[in-house]
């Protein structure tokens, strides 16, 4: 079994779900502290500063944010290749999709390492 | 051609098989490909750190205009369909509860439904401040 594409889809299942679970705990402090508690009308509309200050408060905002954006990616592009293969694609077509998917996952992680640097490094 | 066969072969599904797992189904898909497309947009629009702090402002700003805040709500709703249908279709596959999918499923969308009111009861009152 093991390596063999069955065994890999459970894996891939499983991760989903957890992927999935820690989302929900990520996206509910993400909205509650973003959407809920942050009040424009007496804070002000957000900008770099408010962003900064937030995240230099602890790094543990770092943390947080990191491994949010890589559950989020795994769970939005599996998902995504999910919808794909239900729509039974032909081998080169599935070859195709999967390269899209890896290079969209690696350039998302990329980007997003780089603009979370941008908030911790020196502060501009 | 090839899209016109998607969206057939959708339809029939939900045709075939009427009841509320198949909706359910189909909003868990359309959801959750209108959030990945969510996720780029927001990865795009906080990158513009990238390019600086004038930049950040200046994108962060456009989209706090009074359209984006109304439509917040509209994201929020999308988030909880999504999390608490997932959430409902991860304790049935886990505990194997697959026979009275229906029932869980609805109690899936009450909650949806409280927690999309309840961001709107939040975030209506402050849309008057834009004025």
């Amino acid at each position: 079994m093991d390596g063999s594409i069955s065994s890999r889809s459970a894996l891939f299942w499983f991760l989903q779900r957890i992927t999935g679970l820690v989302l929900a705990v990520f996206l509910f402090t993400h909205i509650k502290v973003l959407h809920f508690d942050f009040n424009f009308v007496e804070r002000g509309l957000m900008d770099f500063n408010f962003v900064i200050e937030r995240l230099k408060s602890s790094i543990g905002w770092g943390i947080f944010y990191f491994c949010f954006i890589l559950s989020a990616l795994f769970h939005g592009l599996n998902g995504l290749w999910a919808v794909i293969m239900d729509f039974r694609p032909t081998p080169a077509g599935r070859k195709a999709w999967l390269a899209v998917i890896w290079i969209l996952g690696i350039a998302m992680v990329a980007w997003s390492i780089s603009t979370l640097s941008k908030f911790y490094g020196g502060g501009a | 051609m090839r899209l016109l066969k998607i969206f057939g072969a959708t339809k029939d599904e939900v045709q075939l098989n009427p009841y509320i797992g198949s909706w359910a189904w189909l909003l868990h898909r359309l959801s959750g490909l209108g959030l990945l497309v969510y996720l780029l947009l927001h990865m795009w629009v906080l990158g513009s750190a990238n390019s600086g702090p004038e930049a950040f402002n200046r994108r962060l700003g456009s989209v706090q205009a009074p359209l984006f805040h109304v439509l917040e709500i509209g994201l929020i709703g999308i988030i909880f369909y999504h999390m608490c249908n997932g959430i409902v279709i991860t304790i049935i596959d886990l505990f194997g509860l697959s026979r009275r999918h229906k029932r869980y499923l609805v109690v899936g969308a009450c909650l949806f439904l409280i927690f999309t009111l309840y961001a709107a009861a939040l975030i209506i009152p402050r849309l008057g401040a834009h004025s």
